[in-house]
């Protein structure tokens, strides 16, 4: 195996222009005299001048400041619930849920009577040929419910339980 | 410029209530967190929210700065985090250039030129790993201290030199296998 009389930490170092002047010297020497170290300090060569070449600092958009001191109390500037939003949203998906089921629980037979006025289901039916055919009430307060559960496991994990874990792997000093 | 003392003063001023006085904290650092943002998530709207979070973040943990520390280097570390965080959450795995095979397209031109090299450059930059790859770019920046840089990444500055050495040297053997492939297929 080809033993290499240089290390690429050491050729680094003198293009960082780190390296003492003795070492420096010796490097110098050794790409005067060796193809190998030649070729090498060309390829990392390449690599620091297009590095260095990178766009610098970068600015954001002329409302950054305004956008971050409007949001300074709402928790997120990206449009995201804050964990107390997202509590009372919680909240308040899980009382019409509960609503919901006692309204089903009261109603017999599938019936929801007195839930719309017979006056203007009769109306609807007249004026917009609505199909004769009741609709089970208890089949879509039962899938009200459902996708309302869902929505509120959702808002559980974006809302509370992501944040807390997050906060906690950031570990903020 | 305001010295770190008058900073501090400011940020005492902040937390008794003069909370319009942190606009020259967002205003001072702006441009340097949306950068750290920009250069972990590639994505100019993704980074400006994450700086943005960054900055209310650090206003709401305000009270538990440790004045000890740099200002500036303690909300790159909160922008930093939240934008790896964002990264993870939305992106695969890192792959290391090793295991990965680079794909490079097919040029017109023979002429390996300055931009070229550019070019395939950056290609070769999206197979190191992030924190490699966040390391060189970071230095190469010039605009943090290599301390500031390792505080930021909550890493040794030994480690840290190490990262942007050995990502140094990868872009550079990777470019050397481009060129051969590039004068293997004239």
């Amino acid at each position: 195996m080809e033993q290499k009389n240089y290390s690429d930490d050491e050729l680094i170092s003198y293009l960082d222009e780190t390296l003492p002047v003795h070492d420096r010297e010796r490097i110098e020497e050794k790409i005067k005299n060796d193809f190998a170290v030649q070729q090498r300090i060309k390829e990392l060569e390449t690599i620091h001048t297009i590095l260095s070449d990178q766009k610098g600092i970068e600015h954001p958009s002329a409302n950054f400041t305004e956008k971050v001191m409007t949001n300074l109390h709402t928790g997120r500037a990206s449009g995201y619930f804050s964990p107390t939003q997202g509590m009372l949203l919680l909240l308040g998906l899980l009382v019409a849920s509960g609503l919901s089921l006692a309204l089903l629980s009261s109603s017999t037979g599938g019936q929801l009577p007195g839930l719309i006025p017979q006056e203007i289901t009769s109306f609807l039916k007249n004026k917009m040929h609505l199909p004769t055919t009741s609709l089970d009430m208890k089949q879509i307060i039962n899938g009200v419910t459902a996708v309302n559960l869902i929505l509120a496991f959702i808002l559980l994990d974006r809302t509370v339980l992501r944040p807390l874990f997050q906060k906690r792997s950031e570990g903020i000093r | 410029m305001i010295t770190f003392k008058e900073e501090y003063a400011l940020i005492d001023r902040i937390l008794s209530g003069e909370e319009s006085l942190y606009a020259v904290l967002v205003n001072r650092y702006k441009s340097y967190a949306y950068t750290i943002a920009l250069k972990v998530v590639q994505n100019k709207v993704e980074a400006e929210e994450i700086a943005q979070d960054g900055f209310i973040k650090a206003f709401q943990y305000l009270k538990k700065f440790n004045k000890e520390a740099k200002f500036s280097t303690w909300l790159y570390r909160i922008v930093f985090n939240a934008a790896i965080s964002h990264k993870r959450k939305n992106k695969q795995p890192f792959e290391s250039v090793e295991n990965k095979r680079v794909e490079y397209p097919e040029r017109i031109d023979n002429n390996l030129e300055r931009e070229d090299k550019k070019y395939f450059v950056n290609r070769a930059m999206e197979k190191l790993s992030d924190a490699d790859r966040l390391a060189v770019q970071l230095y190469y920046l010039k605009e943090f201290t290599l301390e500031e840089t390792a505080e930021m990444m909550g890493q040794n500055i030994n480690t840290l030199k190490v990262r942007v050495h050995r990502a140094r040297q990868r872009l550079a053997d990777e470019l050397k296998k481009i060129l051969k492939h590039e004068a293997l297929t004239l």
